[in-house]
């Protein structure tokens, strides 16, 4: 249940098997199911979610009512909303599954905690946090000055196999651009 | 719009278990139900609600549940938890057996739990207040 997590901090920082078994003793195990919902718009976010299996996407909805993703999180993967999980203020966003999906969370107050039991683990924090930041300046960059084929590329590029796994308006919300665009854009480069 | 809690009732055919499932299905949340897997089928009546359903596995009820109900005879409990235990780290756990027993050895067998215990009457109300904190 706590392979992957393991494996993924493993990759940052070293734990022995004594602070792996502490570890376990901060994370929830929760099962969400395609369509269930880990937080909806107006409630705090009280957890950071490790994806051990599944998918899962951030959104908000505009007064038009369209889709806005702003991230997607596979296996591997960590979803929050990251303001409000640390601020303690209602979210704009809502997270919800788009695969029957195998969590691991942490509650805000237990993160804390385990910070100061394992304190190595401040250090795996902090470079996924540096990590996030990297990744959302760049995707701000990208949607500035990219055009939206580009746009496209990249996702592919950068987004493993969440395109294959996800239906096309999503693909769309995601990179800000219409259906019809992200359409021909797709066409445009099976034809190259 | 709250995110709706996933309730398992593990013991849903036990006397309190029934009282429990009453009172919740009032309420706004998905029950997941669990009874021992030898029980008849045709008992496990659920009007066919979408937001109550019976789970064949008490792992599988307890790993997708927000909060846990116990409502089993204390005789079981001891089997039943060490079954389930993996997946109930951090989450509230609800004894409605009403023995200051049974809760003493939750505490201890599930440390890294939350343990309560209320009647089934009262069902209703802890969770709401598990919910606000």
């Amino acid at each position: 249940m706590h392979e992957l997590l393991f494996q993924n901090i493993n990759q940052r920082i070293n734990l022995s098997p004594e602070e792996e078994e502490k570890l376990k003793t901060f994370f929830i195990p929760k099962k969400l199911r395609r369509r269930q919902y880990l937080l909806q718009e107006g409630e705090v976010c009280q957890y950071a979610a490790f994806v051990e299996k599944g998918l899962l996407r951030s959104y908000s909805i505009d007064k038009k009512g369209n889709e806005h993703i702003m991230q997607f999180a596979m296996e591997n993967w960590w979803i929050s909303d990251l303001y409000s999980f640390f601020s303690g203020e209602p979210s704009s966003y809502m997270i919800d599954a788009l695969e029957d999906s195998e969590l691991l969370l942490i509650k805000r107050d237990r993160y804390e905690e385990l910070l100061k039991a394992i304190p190595s683990m401040e250090r795996y924090f902090r470079l996924l946090l540096q990590n996030n930041l990297i990744a959302t300046q760049r995707r701000l960059n990208d949607k500035l000055s990219l055009p939206a084929e580009e746009l496209y590329r990249t996702m592919i590029e950068t987004c493993d196999n969440i395109p294959q796994r996800i239906p096309q308006q999503m693909i769309a919300s995601f990179l800000g651009i219409t259906r019809e665009t992200l359409s021909r854009i797709r066409k445009k480069m099976a034809a190259k | 719009m709250a995110t709706k809690k996933t309730i398992a009732i593990i013991g849903a055919l036990e006397e309190k278990g029934r009282e429990v499932v009453q009172y919740l299905a009032k309420g706004d949340y998905h029950l997941l139900l669990f009874y021992k897997e030898t029980e008849d089928p045709a008992q496990k009546q659920t009007d066919d609600s979408p937001e109550m359903e019976w789970i064949s596995c008490p792992v599988e009820a307890c790993w997708e549940a927000d909060i846990v109900v116990l409502a089993i005879p204390s005789e079981e409990q001891r089997e039943v938890v060490s079954g389930i235990k993996t997946v109930l780290t951090g989450k509230p756990v609800i004894d409605v057996s009403n023995e200051v027993n049974t809760v003493k050895e939750l505490e201890t067998s599930l440390p890294y739990s939350k343990i309560f215990s209320t009647l089934p009457h009262n069902i209703d109300t802890l969770i709401q207040q598990i919910i606000k904190t």
